[in-house]
């Protein structure tokens, strides 16, 4: 009898806070909730969040060293290049004195972001930041780390905000490659990510850059994302398939920038 | 176990999961703990408890949710009276084996309901949980187990 005493309580507790919910009435208890727990998160993130990377590096040691040696070449070669993109920028600023033209602002502002809180189920590739409607954050907000699109805010609450990151199934990016100009769209998934929906006449090339398009309205273009990998599609398909490596290491995300647009 | 320490246990199992278990999760999958906490205490025939750790656990993960208010809470509700049901008519004596087996069951079909809500969600991933989860279950069991016998030998000295 007593157990369906508990029972009963815990459904009835269940429905009250429901209804409570659906009015919008737990939104700041569980923003608090979020940001009192960030602590021990931050605690977790930094004692627990190093074991699985542990274990991954070590499996993948091979592969780290092989790919430290070709990032050191792939340093030295960028080095070469901006020294020249320097000397570059220098006459461009030289030429635009002459022709009398004005250095067009940056038409967008970076917010700094700290992540506070993952769904406790991880099949959904969303994040908690600790700035909301209180910061000028607004939903569809582009949310960028290392300079790379990591995903765009998908709900606002007054100090909080949830992010769908673009590894998500259900996110979806307007994007384009930046050699061949094909455009397509970039979704989430297990397989990584992949560009779906982009015309058979594009002739793809191997490592181009993939950045956002900007069709939409949601998210500005011209925003990096990655380089393609391989192109995956099967034959028969309509649309070409391709899938696309993101330099950012979506388990690790520290610190996020929101890429506020101004009005 | 006084039922106030039993709430304050089951409310760290749940602010773990949603703490730490995010950071312990390979390949992007973590088990859910009280999924597997309800199913061990109810098989261990401790079906107050399973229903003290469905309810509360389930109400404080929803504070962690995305997902409608009460999600969690029904979800593992239904599960402990599901087994409640199940190990009172049809199973006599806690079994190991069996017990990771209906576990395995339990989380295949609570994932079930998350590939209903995530399109393109794979399979694998499922597979790969199932795996995790019956890692954590092993000592899980095995602590209940000897709790069980402790509680039975007292009962019998008493």
């Amino acid at each position: 009898m007593r157990k369906w005493r508990i029972l009963i309580i815990i459904i009835s507790l269940t429905i009250v806070l429901a209804v409570v919910s659906a009015f919008g009435w737990l939104n700041y208890p569980k923003s608090w909730f979020w940001k009192t727990l960030q602590p021990a998160r931050v605690v977790a993130q930094f004692s627990f969040g190093k074991i699985p990377n542990f274990f991954r590096d070590l499996f993948h040691l091979s592969t780290i060293i092989g790919q430290n040696k070709s990032l050191q070449e792939e340093n030295l070669n960028l080095q070469s290049k901006l020294s020249k993109l320097q000397e570059v920028e220098y006459e461009n600023e030289i030429l635009k004195k002459e022709l009398s033209f004005s250095r067009s602002e940056d038409s967008s502002q970076m917010i700094a972001a700290a992540i506070i809180g993952q769904p406790p189920s991880g099949y959904l590739r969303t994040l908690l930041i600790d700035k909301g409607e209180s910061n000028a954050i607004s939903k569809g907000q582009a949310v960028i780390s290392q300079g790379f699109l990591v995903g765009k805010v998908t709900k606002v609450y007054p100090s909080t905000s949830e992010i769908t990151l673009i590894t998500d199934f259900n996110s979806l990016i307007p994007v384009v490659l930046q050699n061949s100009r094909g455009t397509g769209l970039l979704r989430g998934g297990l397989d990584g990510l992949v560009i779906e929906s982009i015309p058979l006449n594009i002739q793809t090339e191997p490592q181009e850059n993939v950045i956002t398009s900007g069709l939409g309205g949601e998210i500005p273009a011209g925003i990096a994302v990655g380089k393609l990998k391989k192109v995956i599609s099967k034959e028969g398909e309509i649309f070409q398939k391709v899938l696309v490596a993101s330099p950012v290491d979506f388990s690790r995300l520290e610190v996020l920038f929101i890429l506020k647009r101004n009005e | 176990m006084n039922k106030f320490f039993q709430i304050i246990f089951v409310i760290l199992i749940a602010l773990l999961q949603i703490t730490i278990m995010p950071f312990l999760s390979f390949y992007g999958v973590w088990p859910n703990l009280i999924l597997i906490l309800v199913v061990m205490l109810i098989l261990n025939g401790f079906n107050e408890e399973g229903f003290i750790a469905a309810g509360v656990g389930g109400l404080v993960m929803e504070f962690a949710s995305i997902y409608f208010f009460g999600f969690y809470s029904l979800v593992f509700v239904a599960v402990a009276v599901i087994l409640y049901f199940l190990n009172s008519r049809f199973l006599n004596e806690p079994n190991f084996y069996l017990s990771l087996a209906i576990l395995a069951i339990f989380v295949f079909v609570y994932d079930g309901i998350f590939l209903l809500l995530t399109p393109n969600m794979s399979w694998s991933t499922i597979i790969f949980n199932i795996a995790y989860s019956l890692l954590i279950a092993w000592p899980t069991y095995h602590l209940l187990s000897y709790y069980h016998k402790r509680i039975n030998e007292t009962e019998l000295t008493i």
